[in-house]
């Protein structure tokens, strides 16, 4: 890449913890093979870790990738990939956030950021365009992400920078902690990418950027940007998204049933009116967007005066927060925002932290916990004050529930064994997500990342358009279908390449095909990448660098261990749900088998195990990874 | 005489003003290279775009877009942030 470089900014920044060298490398390497963002960053991970290198160790690399469209105006390419070995899972992890942080690191100069080896003592990293430093982090020591994110801007005399940052959970190496930024309001959650920056030491990123990103065909850009936006502005879904956010995905699935409660035991909750959208308004602030997006799905909540918590703010109340507190039988808003703002400032993954939660107040319940394990605490569903306090003591291993439930809901479980196994969450390690209805389950369960609705998982079942529609949307007339398993490997199959390729480019997930068929998928990502970057590739190309990105991350599991035992979900997803508006909808464990032998076989891997064959790998051109899986 | 006014509570922070302001002076994108600046606070929910109308630093003026079929931040803002008064 040169001075023409059109859309990637042309280098890679190399940071050296141990010896403190920081250099820079061409993007142009990898660009045409991997495309950018998580492909580019899966690539590194695979190439540069070993087999025995663990997710904590200085040889584990710790990367941030942006992508080809970040910095310009196409509708929502906002997004920064952090790719690492999987704290939980000892396999891939990518954890994806949005804001201001990746346009930023484009206009500094920087395509990707990778970070190996471990500072000797808390440091962050200061980009300033092409002026690159460490600076010593020990007076932000156990800071929370709000705090460091006000001493850092304070430190270096600009308010307007960009930081990603970690709070005491990855400090304290809690494997499932997170990494935070823009204001801590954006959140890189999974996997324990937090933990693992942590490890190195590395307490935060900062970055300024003046510079420009250039396109090859503004004029061309500025018409296709202009339909999406056209259909934002006009659409009934642009007009809901913008008002509601994501508590309309909430709403969305408390009206089809699908809000799981008491660790999944069942699916309908009564008062989840009381932690949806209407109950929101009267702590509503301001719309708010990320960068370049035309939707402000994003919106600040904040307690006023004289209620409890009072002034305690958030921002991305996407679907998450309200519905795992629905889980918890919480009904009280004030709960959530206070809870979501603890979870933010310590620095720590939603998922894990309540589903461990969960695990505890069923094992207890149950009498597998008993008091001397809660420490005294009496568990029980709804009770606020003791989920906030508990989300505390995880932070801090504090006490024996502390220290338990700090391992993550699968280590906890295999801990204390009598049987808690079966009321654990977990796929590969990680707290699961839901598996309902077929093609979302089999996502899921299948992502390479560990479980997560955002690497396969079909959100077109929940889309209500006819068979002919859904023909037309994704080559299948089941595609919008949740009862039936026809077609549902193949569309999964397809999902994983579109959402890879989403994620090379950085357009977010909820401007893309997979939240609305009206929205960018391949097809327009080709039409964007031609007039960004002056280079051309076909749809059929896209699928195949989509398919060797998830072979390369896949690689990455194989390498760790992770066979076709890990591809399931927990036991308890395939009974029917109890009750409620989808009472009856269950996930068939032989039909399900079956789908999942069609997977892998689309994908050219061994059914039996799930593993990669020699084939499949040499006819990708990775060879090489054969080689070396053995 | 055209003028150009900014509404800052209706502001959602996304900059795309910044980036087509950059494209008008400079046929690329950037935050830096326009006449338009957008400040978030979001721990005060409060997001303020700023058109520099007089020089200051390395920052461009504000020509109300000559040249341009028309005025780019007026139309690249989704929520009206940025309106064209004395038309």
């Amino acid at each position: 890449m040169d001075e023409q470089s059109f859309g990637w900014s042309g280098k890679i920044l190399r940071v050296d913890l141990t010896s403190g060298k920081i250099s820079t490398e061409s993007t142009g390497k990898y660009a045409k093979e991997f495309l950018g963002g998580r492909g580019i960053n899966s690539w590194i991970l695979l190439s540069e870790t070993t087999q025995d290198t663990k997710a904590f160790d200085p040889e584990n690399r710790l990367i941030f990738g942006t992508g080809p469209f970040v910095g310009t105006v196409v509708p929502a390419a906002c997004r920064c990939t952090v790719t690492s070995l999987n704290a939980l899972s000892g396999g891939h992890g990518d954890s994806n956030f949005g804001g201001h942080f990746s346009a930023e690191l484009k206009f500094a100069g920087y395509d990707h950021v990778i970070f190996q080896g471990r500072a000797e003592h808390p440091v962050y990293l200061w980009i300033d365009d092409d002026k690159v430093k460490l600076r010593d982090a020990r007076s932000i020591r156990a800071a929370t992400t709000f705090e460091t994110d006000q001493v850092i801007k304070q430190e270096l005399g600009d308010h307007d920078i960009q930081i990603a940052c970690i709070g005491p959970a990855g400090e304290n190496l809690i494997p499932f902690a997170s990494i935070h930024a823009t204001s801590a309001t954006r959140a890189s959650g999974r996997c324990g990418v937090g933990a693992v920056m942590g490890s190195k030491n590395l307490k935060g990123v900062a970055v300024r950027g003046s510079g420009l990103v250039k396109v090859a065909e503004p004029e061309r850009l500025f018409a296709l940007v202009d339909r999406i936006h056209s259909y934002v502005a006009n659409s009934s879904w642009g007009k809901a998204r913008g008002e509601k956010g994501g508590l309309a995905v909430f709403e969305g699935y408390k009206n089809l049933g699908l809000l799981p409660v008491k660790n999944f035991q069942d699916y309908h909750f009564e008062e989840a009116d009381k932690i949806g959208f209407e109950a929101f308004k009267p702590y509503f602030r301001r719309h708010a967007s990320c960068f370049s997006c035309p939707v402000y799905c994003d919106k600040c909540y904040k307690i006023g005066d004289g209620m409890p918590w009072a002034g305690t703010w958030v921002y991305d109340v996407h679907v998450a927060p309200s519905m795992f507190f629905a889980n918890l039988l919480i009904p009280d808003v004030n709960a959530v925002i206070k809870g979501f703002s603890l979870l933010n400032g310590y620095g720590m993954d939603e998922y894990d932290a309540f589903y461990s939660i969960a695990w505890a107040i069923e094992c207890y319940d149950r009498g597998i916990l008993t008091k001397q394990d809660t420490d005294d605490l009496e568990l029980r569903w709804g009770d606020a004050p003791l989920v906030l306090e508990l989300i505390r003591r995880i932070a801090y291993r504090e006490g024996n529930l502390g220290k338990l439930l700090s391992k993550g809901v699968a280590e906890a479980s295999r801990q204390i064994g009598k049987g808690s196994e079966k009321y654990a969450m977990q796929m590969k390690g990680m707290a699961a997500d839901d598996t309902k209805p077929i093609g979302w389950g089999l996502g899921v369960s299948v992502s390479t990342r560990g479980p997560g609705h955002l690497h396969g998982a079909l959100t077109t079942e929940i889309h209500r358009i006819s068979p002919e529609e859904a023909e037309k949307a994704y080559g299948s007339r089941y595609a919008a279908d949740p009862t039936v398993y026809e077609d549902k490997a193949r569309l999964v199959v397809d999902m994983e390449h579109t959402r890879a390729i989403t994620d090379c480019v950085q357009i977010c997930a909820f401007v893309s095909t997979w939240t609305n068929p009206a929205l960018p998928g391949l097809d327009h990502i080709a039409d964007f990448l031609a007039v960004v970057t002056g280079s051309a590739w076909t749809v059929e190309e896209l699928h195949r660098i989509g398919e060797k990105i998830i072979n390369i991350e896949k690689a990455i599991n194989a390498r760790a261990g992770l066979t076709r035992r890990d591809d399931y979900p927990p036991e308890r997803m395939f009974e029917a749900i109890p009750s409620g508006p989808a009472k009856g909808l269950n996930l068939d464990f032989t039909k399900f088998e079956r789908t999942l032998d069609q997977y892998y076989e689309l994908h050219g891997w061994d059914k039996k195990t799930g593993l990669q064959t020699r084939k499949c790998l040499k006819e990708l051109g990775l060879e090489d990874i054969a080689r070396k899986l053995g | 005489m055209e003028e150009i006014r900014i509404f800052p509570e209706r502001c959602t922070g996304c900059r795309m003003c910044e980036l087509v302001c950059s494209f008008h002076f400079t046929g690329a994108f950037g935050r830096k290279a326009g006449a338009i600046e957008v400040h978030r606070h979001e721990a005060k929910a409060e997001f303020l775009p700023l058109i520099h109308k007089r020089p200051i630093d390395f920052r461009k003026t504000c020509d109300l877009c000559t040249g341009e079929k028309t005025h780019l931040c007026v139309k690249y803002c989704v929520v009206g942030a940025i309106e064209i008064m004395g038309r």
